[in-house]
């Protein structure tokens, strides 16, 4: 069923300036969750298939924001610098672990199902949240190394640029894709 | 052995390989995240900047990449320019 806020002919959305949890939402991050809301829900209900829980889990992430953003002004810890980068990391977070218990879900189904009819799909899907927590977890150097290594890059190639070992650069995005795939409870694709 | 009976191969999905994860992966960012009305979108020698010499380049550059596909393309050509410059260097 179609969320009321959500209208899929426009592209726009309304968002509430509370969260389904009832807490509320700091007008700033919410101007934040409306610029950066368009892509980020339509990426999320890709995965989900659920455009209300796409938008629902965009304002916990937003209310999530606001609750950290408050404390870090109350105490020493720094101000967010980058709002926009830290509410999507936050969004896709949450998105990512709706998606792992679906996924866990479909795997039991799975499991009692004859057989899988969009295995592929479902692979690429994996494949694209495993990037998508590394990029949301990871510092700037393992990110970059993941993106030569996408690119063709070879470990020598990249080793050389960050100053690292061979070794060094493959264990940080062997570790990288392992945490992941462990935060996310997917085991190593299979098609 | 002659005449011995073949078992037949279990239809057993096979884990993925480095080449088709890593091609996967690259795909998800090149075409996941459209982007029409190029939204944020840094400047293209911030672009080169994070391909060439990645060090000194923003980090809001690299956060935006992850969700942008034009600029993720753009990125990624000015890597494989880079990629080349060095193979041709190592010849």
């Amino acid at each position: 069923m179609k969320s009321p806020r959500a209208s899929s002919v426009s592209g726009t959305f309304l968002l509430s300036s509370v969260d389904p949890l009832g807490r509320a939402i700091d007008p700033l991050v919410l101007a934040v969750a409306y610029e950066v809301g368009p892509r980020a829900v339509a990426y999320a209900e890709r995965l989900l298939g659920d455009d209300a829980l796409a938008l629902n889990l965009l304002e916990e992430a937003a209310a999530a924001v606001s609750e950290a953003v408050k404390r870090k002004g109350s105490d020493d810890s720094g101000p967010v610098r980058d709002l926009a980068a830290y509410l999507f990391r936050t969004y896709l977070r949450k998105v990512s672990l709706v998606r792992g218990r679906q996924t866990r879900l479909d795997q039991s189904l799975r499991d009692k199902a004859p057989r899988q009819p969009a295995a592929k799909d479902l692979a690429q899907a994996e494949i694209s949240l495993l990037f998508d927590e590394v990029m949301a977890t990871y510092g700037k150097v393992t990110r970059q190394i993941v993106y030569r290594r996408l690119e063709g890059f070879s470990w020598k190639e990249i080793a050389t640029e960050y100053g690292l070992s061979t070794h060094a650069a493959e264990a940080r995005y062997s570790r990288a894709l392992a945490q992941a795939r462990k935060f996310l409870h997917i085991r190593w694709p299979r098609h | 052995m002659p005449g011995a009976r073949t078992r037949p191969e279990k239809l057993k999905k096979k884990p993925l390989s480095e080449k088709k994860l890593l091609e996967l992966g690259r795909k998800h960012f090149a075409e996941d995240f459209p982007n029409p009305k190029r939204e944020g979108c840094p400047p293209k020698d911030q672009l080169k900047l994070l391909a060439e010499k990645p060090r000194k380049a923003k980090e809001s550059v690299l956060n935006h990449i992850s969700f942008c596909s034009p600029c993720y393309r753009t990125y990624s050509r000015f890597l494989q320019t880079q990629k080349a410059r060095l193979s041709s260097r190592v010849k």
